[in-house]
């Protein structure tokens, strides 16, 4: 995208004229066309073209060092004077390597190119004006141009950046999300364009005639300069900004239909230009290689130097080079010794070349690529309920998922569900818990946080589907007091509480709470889908003109039902058979008729609903549509008449936040429903009156510094303008009016409020304070004027607005607060518990309070009962730095206390779990504190931030990757944990509720927290071992073949000559023994996943690198030089002195390539049909190869003329004997430390191996018929035979400190195969009883 | 899937758009596998039968080894037996001359104690001989020695591809290159000395000595020898000379020259040189003790490189020829595994149980 951006920033004209192009003749195209330099719409994001493909890939390729490395090596072979090997063969490797690449490159390409094809052949209807029609045709995005005027209905996304001209709100206002772009999620309004004069001011797109001038094409997604050109007059114009324009990528909501005129198209839309290149990553195990590839060079150097060297030496000893029959120079001149070591070392580069291993990258890329197909594949990461499996978006760093350290978490929607749910509220200082009857065993109002595990549990994968609506509202057991306050709420009773007198206003107070819960928020009703009347060919669908074209499927027909009386839902699409007259019909033949007139022409909702769930991925923006149970209580159902639960079952909402949604339905459930809401008035039905209408004087929407958020209403029938605040308790409770703090009675109630808050957080439940003003009418007026200046400001606007609010949102009366329950996902506990055994440590960054983030971090076993918690939170630098060096000492001072006392028996190591807030953490992460908290963090075995920001959450990751130097995970699902994956070595998101932008971020998606435990303990594990061993062994095949070389040219007068064919040489890299690693390190299983999952400390060896570590490389260097010793010398005395040089070679070759394959077969764990089929074929090959290639008569290899001699060398038994011998003897120390390291100094993964390998004995022992039906160690077996050893004995081994503990977790690890549900259910409340006390 | 039943995805709720990954033993990972693990247990058993495999065998390429008769006569230093120059060493006499194509003849005598059996070769023997330097490896051009009408040489063949045999012509050398301009060249000629006064020449076979390979394939005669000139070193031999009684002996087929062609992989090397001819009746059992006279045409100069010259006469056996190291090279990796055996015995006596226990043990303590 560079380019582009650097095109647009060329000198030329500031501003870009835009000429709409229906208002030009069809004939007039370029080069006159106004409009002629502006890019249209089609998008290209591939690299190359079919003819370019060659020269540019190859041209990248060619900017790795090791490409242009080997480059350098084949184009020195073909200098005459050191050239050594035929010039062809020795293109071979980079030949083989580039063309591996280069297809990658191009596969990849292609699906960029067919992703691109899609985007672009999106359709879009565009405004033609041809001679007779003015109408919308449906076009391609590619064939969209600048000038264009199209036509876009809701839930669309937007094509390209449009001026906005029109939209179907009266007002010209129209909604965008613009989560694609900058990861916001809430709407944004947009205006259309004003103060153009249509014709009797009825728009219609052929009458925009007007002239459009902008900006040139630039990156800023949140500036825009513009005007309208309205008549050639000077200052005859109106002024375009960043609210007239729609931006590409956004998606319409909440409006029918817009239309808009195209001014920036395809990569010059701000979107397009903003689209950075994915930062390319590098596992920290590949850094490792680096440093070993760096090594390898020194190696190169020191042996072409050493030999150059001798060669000096050598030829020195002879005073008369020219009459030696065997040294053949050309001219005298070349016989200068140092000239010739001159010469030689190069040729020693070509020779000694593969001592770098040039396939090392190209076959790490294709393990990956096919490792991430297995993770893909793996039925245990997928999620049935919204059909999701494992998306890998990252191609390289699939090792680092085995050496992670840090995972930084997020809470809402990552260990939790994301769904809220009220759970209870207090209101004027009286709890109302909502205690559901069936929880019987849970009394006390402490107890009740238990329902927060068990409701997640019941509420599993099976029910969740069809309970998903129900199960909230069922959850929720009304209080009958409230219902009995509520049934008479009406305009009077909310209008006129006097909160002077307190006890008898409770009851007031219940309803205006009520009153708030449901009008507080910026909850949208839609009573019927937005619906655009304007079908897909442009034909506006009317009652006469009923022409139905069968709709092309549109891309984003999400939930079309196609039941028998179906109406469009969705934008344009029609249902073709769908008779006119039977179009319409009315839902409820009942006498119930709706008062909205319009509301009998909609769809049975809650069957869409239904399907909405079906697509989950679609279901970005929330919606519920408030099912109305009859409510126990006698007194509501009488109310509740069966209109308005007619009348609701059409009406959904659609929420910003779930908190709010939450509400809304709490409300809508105790009959206190929301009913509608437009610009300026919102519509609720109250029990005891019926559906009364407000008018919203001001919505002072949330923001994270004022942590509220109000609404400014008026009553329609004492016209008192009264505030609704509702926000975070402490945001809330800091502006309360005096007599809070004054009057007893207040203080009292005060008191009560915040007790049940806390009561609440220690719940984990999300609280919400409510709380209300009645404005005077003079404040009021002050207020507003000062507020619409605030408004109008054309600096500093955001700190003005931030001031008014604040202004008014003070000297507040407190009604009460609510609980609201954020569900923990299914499996957080065991999961967390199980990386943290892994050695994993685990921070959570959550914007919750800090009580909740708590609470839930004990539920979730981030907190168990040993850890002590350490929590910072201080109002200023000093005293956040003065309490982190008080914490740490006294750390400090606990870890050097048990080593005074010896003698006593080892106290287990303290742990500990740090708690700061976003407001300590900004602190602490200043330059000077940063390096204080990191120790102290380094610390705590976990650590929670609450309160913080997304950048703060970035800024953590940040900090622990580059300061404590570790491999960090950052895991989230929301925007804003963005910057946070992003930053992180590992970036995982979860695909959930809050939309595709941390998907987008991330190199692994997930659907389920859960499942980042299999992700890391297992296929982490996996990918770790594998890369890790396949690198020493490329980096030990590399050093042996080039060995073998260099001992032999200590004999061959250090001349630079080669024994082994060169087309052997060459090949043996890339196709002899290449395969067998490769299908290694895609499919070698040092362990099971049961054994991985049931120790999870075997995680270990990733982040401490244990299987690559630094010595590594040393120990391979030392073991290929006895190996080439081995190889080499045997070969060397075993002929004597009776040999040619090409069959010396030859027996060389066989003994060098069976070493390194039965090397390989050493370095194997786990024999899988592909690995003896590789490893067998690779051999096979290798031979046959020889003896074809040795059959025919042919002089390309030269000086090596093949023939025959394979045949005569193995045909000799001398041959057997020597690779016999060396064969043996080369792999003689690896088996003795292999097997002696196995039997006397076992590691952990060993002892594992071990462990398994008794397991397996003992079922063939129990059930012996199995074992036809799978070898493979028992994984199906275990799955059947749950009363088998392996239970019983993974219990025993489990653990004696978790006692009890131990044996549903165990029985839940063997019982996830089986049926995982069931074993939930079972580990749930002994897990988190255990966290209770 | 919809109706929500866990683990049983039947087909008929399967959707046909379902993104569920296929379970299948391949794609899940789970295919069956074959663990072995490498404990001094289980890796004995593989150490006592490698050593009892290797030590028999060792003994057999040790006697086999020990059987072949072999003697072998360095004659670097012989003195000339020429009239003219009697007394004089062939080698410095050679250093000396002025013009190629003079010799030094000097006899030497070979004693075989005890009779030698079977077949016999003669092989020349050079030390010190770099015939694996790259540049001389490479200082060939064997299109030309297959008989193909080369019409221009390799370049590697420098500074033997061409020869200037006046001012004004320059003719390709064939064969051209260093390998071919080397030839070794020295000649011999057998008498055996005998039990009686008697002296009876031994006859040697010139041909069976290269690869049948080399001789049928890859070296072959060109239609026409027009244009060539021999290499400089050849005493104005021409290639066609090298055998002229024997057709299928002579130009590029000429086995001497074959068997110098195919470049030995260490500097100290034998190269075939004659078989004896059994067909002698002297001759038909071996060759019988006694003494062997051997006169030497001493051409070939090998003091410039320090190197020596000698002549062998070998038995040989299928093994190749006489070296024992192969033998003591199975004896010494036989006994070793026999030893490791031992070991592996006593670490999985004194570890191997330990072992199993002890994974109980460390399992609990560690794997919490």
């Amino acid at each position: 995208m560079g380019n582009i951006c650097k095109g647009s920033n060329r000198a030329g004209p500031k501003y870009r004229l835009i000429v709409p192009n229906h208002t030009l003749e069809e004939h007039v195209k370029s080069p006159h066309h106004p409009n002629r330099n502006h890019r249209s719409n089609r998008i290209k994001t591939t690299k190359y073209s079919i003819i370019t493909f060659l020269p540019k890939n190859l041209f990248e390729q060619f900017h790795r060092f090791a490409n242009l490395y080997f480059l350098f090596v084949v184009a020195l072979n073909w200098v005459p004077q050191v050239q050594a090997f035929g010039k062809e063969i020795a293109m071979i490797p980079i030949v083989f390597v580039l063309t591996v690449t280069a297809v990658k490159d191009a596969f990849e390409d292609f699906r960029r190119y067919k992703s691109d094809k899609k985007v672009n052949s999106s359709q879009c209807r565009v405004f033609c004006n041809t001679a007779d029609k003015h109408d919308f045709h449906p076009k391609d995005w590619c064939d969209i141009h600048v000038g264009d005027i199209i036509h876009l209905s809701c839930n669309d996304i937007i094509p390209a950046d449009i001026v906005l001209l029109k939209s179907s709100d009266e007002q010209g206002i129209c909604h965008v999300e613009t989560m694609n772009l900058d990861g916001e999620t809430n709407l944004k309004q947009r205006q259309a364009v004003t103060g153009i004069d249509y014709e009797n001011n009825d728009y219609k797109a052929w009458r925009f005639k007007y002239t459009v001038e902008c900006e040139q094409p630039n990156a800023e997604i949140y500036k825009f300069n513009g005007y309208v050109k309205l008549s050639d007059r000077e200052g005859d114009i109106a002024p375009l900004n960043q609210n007239n324009i729609l931006l590409r990528g956004c998606i319409m909501r909440n409006t029918d239909y817009i239309e808009g005129l195209v001014v920036y198209a395809g990569h010059e839309t701000k979107s397009m230009m903003n689209n950075r290149n994915p930062r390319y990553k590098r596992s920290k195990l590949e850094r490792a290689l680096n440093r070993d590839v760096i090594w390898c060079v020194i190696i190169l150097l020191f042996l072409c130097f050493f030999c150059a060297a001798g060669s000096a030496l050598w030829l020195g000893q002879y005073e008369d080079s020219t009459a030696i029959p065997f040294i053949p120079f050309e001219s005298s001149e070349q016989f200068n010794p140092y000239f010739q070591a001159f010469i030689v070392f190069f040729t020693y580069i070509i020779i000694f070349q593969s001592v770098i291993p040039l396939p090392l990258y190209v076959s790490l890329e294709i393990i990956k690529i096919l490792q991430i197909y297995f993770i893909n594949q793996d039925l245990h990461l997928y999620y049935e309920p919204t059909d999701k499996r494992v998306e890998c978006r990252a191609l390289n760093i699939t090792e680092d998922l085995g050496q992670v350290e840090y995972i930084f978490s997020d809470k809402t929607g990552t260990l939790t569900e994301n769904q809220m749910e009220f759970k209870s509220c207090t209101i004027g200082g009286k709890n109302y818990p909502h205690v559901a009857e069936f929880d019987d065993d849970i009394q006390s109002e402490t107890g009740s946080r238990y329902s927060l595990a068990n409701v997640s549990r019941n509420s599993s994968e099976g029910t969740r589907k069809i309970g998903y609506q129900k199960a909230i509202m069922e959850n929720l057991k009304l209080e009958t007091e409230i219902q009995r306050e509520l049934s008479s709420m009406c305009l009077r009773s909310v209008g006129s509480i006097d909160v002077s007198l307190s006890v008898a206003s409770h009851k007031n107070q219940v309803q205006e709470f009520f009153l708030l819960m449901a009008i507080c928020n910026t909850v949208v009703v839609s009573l019927h889908p937005h619906e655009d009347i304007m079908d897909n060919e442009g034909n506006i669908a009317s009652s006469t003109n009923n022409l139905q074209v069968p709709s092309i499927a549109p891309k984003v027909n999400l939930n079309q039902n196609q039941s028998e009386n179906q109406v469009p839902t969705e934008k344009y699409t029609k249902i073709p058979d769908n008779p006119p007259g039977k179009k319409l019909p009315p839902l409820n033949s009942d006498g119930s008729t709706p008062r909205n007139g319009k509301s009998n022409l909609l769809p049975p909702i809650q069957q869409n609903n239904l399907d909405r769930d079906k697509f989950p991925r679609y279901t970005q923006r929330l919606e519920y549509m408030p099912k109305i149970s009859t409510p126990t209580g006698s007194v509501a159902g009488s109310i509740a008449g069966s209109s308005i639960r007619s009348d609701m079952s059409r009406t959904r909402y659609e929420a910003e936040s779930p908190d709010e949604l939450a509400l809304v339905r709490a409300a809508s459930t105790y009959n206190c429903c929301l009913k509608g809401r437009t610009a300026n008035t919102v519509t609720v039905w109250l029990p005891g009156e019926g559906e009364v209408e407000l008018k919203v004087l001001h919505v002072l929407s949330f923001d994270s510094t004022r942590k509220r958020m109000s609404v400014i209403v008026k009553h329609p029938l004492t016209k008192e303008t009264i505030l609704y605040t509702k926000g975070a308790d402490s945001a809330v409770l800091s502006v309360l009016a005096k007599k809070y703090k004054e009057d007893e009675e207040f203080i009292k109630m005060r008191r009560n409020t915040e007790e049940h808050i806390l009561a609440y957080a220690m719940q984990g439940l999300r609280t919400l304070c409510m709380a209300k003003k009645t404005i005077s009418k003079a404040d009021y007026e002050k207020w507003a004027k000062r507020h619409l200046e605030a408004e109008s400001a054309l600096d500093d606007r955001e700190e003005k607005l931030l001031a008014s609010a604040c202004s008014i949102e003070s000297e507040l009366e407190l009604l009460g607060a609510t609980g609201i329950e954020d569900k923990l996902q299914e499996g957080v506990p065991e999961t967390i518990h199980n990386l943290r055994m892994a050695g994993i440590k685990v921070w959570v960054l959550t914007g919750d309070k800090q009580e909740t983030a708590i609470q839930i971090a004990y539920s979730s076993q981030l907190f168990n009962q040993d850890q002590q918690l350490i929590v910072v939170n201080a109002d200023n630098k000093e005293a956040t730095c003065d309490l982190m060096k008080h914490h740490l000492e006294e750390i400090m001072l606990e870890e050097k206390t048990p080593r005074e006392t010896e003698s006593s028996p080892p106290t287990k190591k303290k742990e500990y779990g740090l708690v700061i807030d976003g407001k300590t953490l900004a602190f602490a992460l200043e330059k000077d504190m940063e390096k204080l908290f990191l120790v102290l963090a380094g610390k705590c075995n976990s650590v929670i931030c609450c309160r913080s920001s997304p950048i703060q959450k970035g800024m953590v990751v940040h900090l622990a990757r580059e300061e404590l130097k570790v491999l960090t995970l950052a895991i989230g699902d929301g925007a804003n944990d963005v910057a946070m994956i992003q930053m992180a070595d590992v970036g995982i998101g979860i695909s959930g509720q809050e939309g595709m932008q941390a998907v987008m971020a991330s190199d692994f998606a997930i659907a389920r927290f859960q499942f980042l435990e299999r992700m890391l303990l297992v296929h982490g594990h996996w990918c770790y071992s594998r890369v890790a061993r396949f690198s020493v062994f490329m980096f030990y095949k590399s050093l042996i073949s080039t060995m073998v070389l260099f001992w032999f040219n200590l004999y061959s007068g250090y001349s630079g000559s080669t024994h082994i064919d060169s087309l052997f040489l060459m090949g043996h890299h890339v196709f002899f023994t290449a395969f067998p690693p490769i299908v290694n390190g895609i499919m070698d299983k040092d362990l099971v996943p049961e054994t991985l999952l049931a120790f999870p400390t075997l995680y270990k060896v990733g982040p401490e690198g244990r299987t690559y570590t630094r010595l590594s490389f040393l120990i391979v260097f030392l073991d290929s030089i006895y190996q080439s010793v081995c190889v080499h010398f045997i070969c060397y005395f075993g002929y004597f002195d009776g040999v040619g040089i090409w069959e010396f070679g030859t027996t060389m070759m066989v003994s060098l390539v069976l070493s390194i394959l039965f090397h390989q077969a050493i370095e194997t764990y786990r024999w899988m049909w592909p690995q003896w089929l590789t490893l067998i074929l690779s051999f096979v090959v290798f031979w046959l190869f020889g003896i074809v290639i040795d059959s025919f008569f042919m002089t390309f290899d030269h000086p090596m003329t093949p023939y025959w001699v394979m045949q005569n060398t193995i045909s000799k038994p001398i041959h057997a004997c020597i690779v016999l011998v060396s064969v043996v003897a080369a792999l003689l120390p690896r088996i003795i430390v292999r097997s002696v390291q196995m039997t006397v100094f076992p590691d952990e993964i060993m002892q594992a191996q071990y462990y398994e390998k008794l397991k397996e004995e003992e079922q063939e022992e129990t059930a012996p018929n199995s074992r036809v039906a799978s070898p493979d160690s028992g994984y199906e077996n275990r799955k059947d035979s749950k009363d088998s050893g392996y239970d019983n004995k993974a219990l025993d081994m489990k653990n004696d400190t978790q006692e009890e503990n131990s044996l549903p977790e165990v029985a839940y690890r063997n019982g996830r195969v089986r049926h995982r549900q069931n074993s939930n259910q079972r580990t749930a409340e002994p897990q988190i009883a255990e966290s209770a006390t | 899937m919809a109706n929500g039943t866990p683990g049983t995805p039947g087909p008929e709720t399967e959707k046909a758009a379902s993104r569920r990954p296929k379970d299948t033993k391949l794609k899940q990972q789970r295919l069956p596998a074959w663990q072995p693990i490498l404990t001094a247990g289980t890796v004995l058993p593989a150490f006592f039968a490698i050593g009892l495999a290797f030590i028999p065998l060792g003994v057999v390429l040790l006697v086999t080894s020990d059987d072949i008769q072999e003697v072998r006569y360095d004659y670097t230093q012989c003195t000339s037996t020429d009239a003219a120059t009697l007394g004089q060493k062939c080698a410095d006499l050679l250093s000396n001359l002025t013009a190629t194509g003079q010799t030094c003849t000097c006899t030497i005598s070979i004693e075989l104690k005890e009779d030698f059996r079977g077949t016999v070769y003669m092989y020349y023997g050079l030390t010190n001989f770099y015939q694996n330097h790259r540049r001389y490896v490479r200082s060939r051009d064997d299109s030309q020695l297959h008989g193909y009408n080369v019409d221009s040489l390799y370049s590697d063949c420098e500074p033997f591809k061409t020869k200037k045999i006046n001012t004004s012509l320059e003719m390709k050398i064939a064969p051209c290159g260093a390998i071919a301009n080397s030839l070794f060249n020295d000649t011999y000629a057998f008498v055996y000395k005998g039990d009686g006064s008697q002296n009876v020449n031994v006859s040697m076979l010139r041909t069976g000595i290269a690869w049948a390979s080399d001789k049928d394939v890859k070296f072959g005669n060109p239609s026409s020898w027009a244009g060539f000139t021999n290499p400089p070193n050849w005493n104005n031999k021409m290639v066609y000379q090298l055998d002229p009684d024997d057709e299928n002996n002579n130009g590029y087929k000429n086995e001497d020259l074959i068997v110098w062609m195919r470049t030995a992989a260490l500097p100290t090397f034998r190269k075939l040189h004659r078989r004896i001819n059994h067909q002698q009746t002297q001759f038909t059992e071996g060759l019988p003790k006694g003494t062997y006279e051997v006169t030497i045409d001493y051409a070939y100069p090998v003091t410039l490189f320090d190197g020596t010259k000698s002549i062998i006469l070998t038995t040989t056996s299928w093994l190749g020829g006489k070296n024992p190291f192969l033998g003591i090279a199975y004896l010494v990796v036989g006994s070793i595994c026999i030893l490791l055996g031992v070991i592996f015995l006593l670490i999985h006596l004194k570890w191997g149980r330990k072992t199993s226990e002890m994974i109980n043990v460390t399992s609990r303590t560690t794997f919490n």
